[in-house]
């Protein structure tokens, strides 16, 4: 499934108000509440700083993709937030973060959770991509910007 | 141990005086020195468990030995200590420079070498004003604030390292980075003030200039041998792969003695030899680490208890408050100033300078140099080294024995739970081109509750095996990925991050 069918552009805030990592996937979090894609948002994000508890999401790039199965969702959503500054996420690279995919699904839908991340970090290695992401001011822009890179990646059938 | 009093009694250890009593005299040594470090080896399950940093412990065993403790060892050859301490150092050093991402020093160069310059400097200028205000005279205050102005690495290595500390990586690197660098500027200093006071017309100047030469040289020494060494083991198998660390360790001990006949810093040289080798991609890593681990273990607790018998306890009584006085100097005001002056320029947080502060451990490195001015026979030398002894044990035992505390407290922590250890070990002789990694799955990983073949794996990445419980399993296509499995997995370099975001917790030590 292309992201930018999952992915909706009232599920993207560009900046941040968070001023650190905890803070920024809580905030991610409560837009996803906030817009109803997900019911238990202390569940949510309990089970997402655990993930984060044992490996940091942030991959490199200063791309970070925080991410669980649980069951306080429906079905997998992506929230997509840009923090006004690049941010430490204790990344693998030592980079500070500029973008913040967080991917939630419920815990049966482990396929498509998996191939989600893996699509993420793969868009990720675009270098033209990344510096649009990096320039993109607002969440139209982020939105756009995905949403053209995989026309270009995954050519629609 | 009682009924080998006698015998002790009478040794005068590598004072060559005796030759008659062998081979009973080196029985008798090897047997209290083997019993002593069995201790040692023991009772750190102990000391890490209350924070003591084991080095200390090592100490204090090392003084009940001595010639006023139980078992009488009459050891006081500083010259011989000198170069065991030196010998335990680079077996420590060389460790600490295996370990130790090359990238993760790089990203902490600068605040590293303010501290081990500006800051070993200030140190001692702060020290020798306080030992004078406490009434030691200007040359004993002057030797000890030279002598005591670096941190050391066993020490910082030990505690730093213990199990259950997880201090953010920045933190950890600096104060691993500084301890390693910073024994050039104390030397020097030392050496100094050995000069002044014993009125050799020493030429000030070109001392000051020899801190960059030491650095440079050492450094520029550790490059070169560290890149051959690389080379050699990726492109020339051994025959044996236990040739391996013998070949490493020969290179570390060859890295001092370079560097120090061509007027640089040794120490400097071998940590920087193990780092240029970059361990993380040498063929037979994990086997190569253990060896180097094992042989850090042991220099530590040869020296630590050699140094101990270096000091005798009723010299300590009479230096008690004097000492007491120096040490807490050092701690809470000599050290967090010279933190401060080199850190809150550099925008490290106030908590993270007091932390930095806090943590200057002594250890071996002042007591090695406090047998300089014993070597070159200064008046009131033993008396510094005593005091110099009461001075590193607090600045041991107090950061060390707080250092879980204070991190959590100011929340410098890392959130990231430690890694666990592999089950299974798969060594290369050879270099091999991909990665093998192995993780250990936690239940909030993407992949857990997954079947393999839900997992689409970038081209040349694949699982190899999976240990379940004691069972080892063959990955097939329904295979279901569970919680608490141990997952091997092969797959290219590039690929490392999405393996360590779909899996999770890479485990130490079962490839290489």
């Amino acid at each position: 499934m292309p992201l930018k069918d999952i992915l909706r552009r009232e599920n993207i805030k560009a900046p941040l108000a968070a001023k650190d990592k905890k803070e920024a996937i809580k905030e991610l979090v409560e837009l996803l509440a906030v817009n109803k894609d997900v019911k238990n948002p202390d569940l949510v994000l309990a089970s997402v700083l655990e993930r984060e508890s044992i490996r940091t999401t942030g991959v490199g790039y200063g791309l970070a993709i925080p991410h669980s199965k649980c069951g306080g969702v429906n079905k997998l959503t992506i929230a997509i937030g840009k923090p006004e500054q690049p941010m430490d996420f204790q990344s693998l690279d030592g980079q500070p973060v500029y973008l913040i995919v967080l991917l939630v699904s419920p815990p049966e839908q482990t396929g498509a959770h998996i191939q989600s991340l893996a699509s993420i970090s793969r868009l990720m290695t675009v270098d033209a991509f990344r510096s649009k992401l990096k320039a993109a001011k607002t969440a139209d822009e982020i939105y756009d910007a995905i949403a053209a890179q995989e026309k270009v990646m995954v050519p629609e059938t | 141990m009682v009924s080998m009093t006698p015998v002790l009694h009478n040794l005068h250890l590598f004072a060559s005086q005796s030759v008659t009593s062998e081979p009973l005299e080196t029985a008798a040594l090897l047997a209290v020195f083997g019993m002593l470090s069995l201790i040692a080896v023991l009772s750190s399950r102990t000391a890490d468990r209350v924070g003591i940093p084991a080095v200390l412990l090592l100490l204090v065993l090392g003084m009940l030995a001595g010639p006023q403790g139980f078992a009488g060892i009459h050891f006081q050859n500083f010259h011989f200590a000198f170069r065991l301490g030196t010998v335990a150092l680079i077996l420590i050093l060389f460790e600490g420079g295996l370990t130790t991402p090359l990238a993760a020093v790089t990203s902490v160069l600068l605040p590293a070498s303010l501290l081990a310059t500006v800051g070993v400097a200030l140190t001692a200028v702060i020290i020798a004003l306080a030992g004078h205000g406490l009434g030691l005279t200007w040359s004993e205050s002057m030797l000890i604030g030279a002598v005591v102005s670096s941190t050391d690495a066993a020490a910082v290595f030990s505690v730093l390292h213990a199990g259950r500390l997880r201090l953010k990586p920045r933190l950890s690197r600096t104060l691993e980075v500084e301890s390693c660098i910073n024994d050039p500027m104390a030397v020097i200093l030392t050496t100094m003030v050995i000069e002044v006071l014993s009125r050799q017309h020493p030429e000030i100047g070109w001392l000051l200039v020899q801190v960059p030469i030491q650095l440079i040289v050492g450094g520029a020494v550790g490059l070169l041998l560290g890149v051959s060494a690389r080379y050699i083991l990726r492109r020339m198998p051994l025959p044996s792969t236990g040739l391996i660390p013998a070949f490493t360790l020969a290179m570390a001990i060859l890295s001092y003695g370079l560097a120090s006949i061509l007027g640089g810093s040794g120490f400097l040289a071998v940590y920087a030899t193990a780092l240029f080798m970059d361990a993380s991609t040498l063929p037979f890593r994990s086997g190569l680490l253990r060896v180097h681990s094992a042989l850090a273990w042991l220099g530590q607790i040869g020296m630590f208890l050699m140094l101990g018998l270096l000091i005798l306890p009723s010299q300590l009584a009479h230096v008690t408050w004097l000492g007491l006085g120096i040490a807490f100097a050092l701690a809470l005001v000599a050290r967090p100033l010279a933190a401060a002056a080199c850190l809150l320029p550099l925008r490290f947080s106030v908590l993270e300078t007091l932390y930095i502060g806090w943590t200057g451990l002594r250890g071996a490195v002042p007591i090695i140099l406090a047998t300089f001015p014993m070597m070159a026979h200064l008046p009131g030398a033993q008396r510094v080294f005593t005091i110099v002894f009461f001075v590193v044990v607090v600045n041991t035992l107090i950061p060390g024995a707080t250092i879980r505390w204070v991190t959590r407290r100011l929340g410098l922590g890392q959130e990231e739970k430690p890694s666990p250890e592999a089950v299974l070990e798969i060594n290369s002789a050879r270099p091999l081109g991909g990665e093998l990694a192995s993780f250990f799955i936690e239940p909030s990983a993407a992949v857990s509750g997954a079947a393999l073949r839900e997992l689409e794996f970038p081209t040349g990445a694949s699982v190899m095996l999976i240990v379940r419980n004691n069972q080892l399993i063959a990955p097939r296509g329904d295979t279901i990925i569970q919680t608490g499995d141990h997952v091997y997995m092969f797959f290219q370099p590039k690929d490392r991050s999405l393996m360590d975001l779909l899996f999770g917790r890479a485990e130490n030590g079962g490839l290489g």
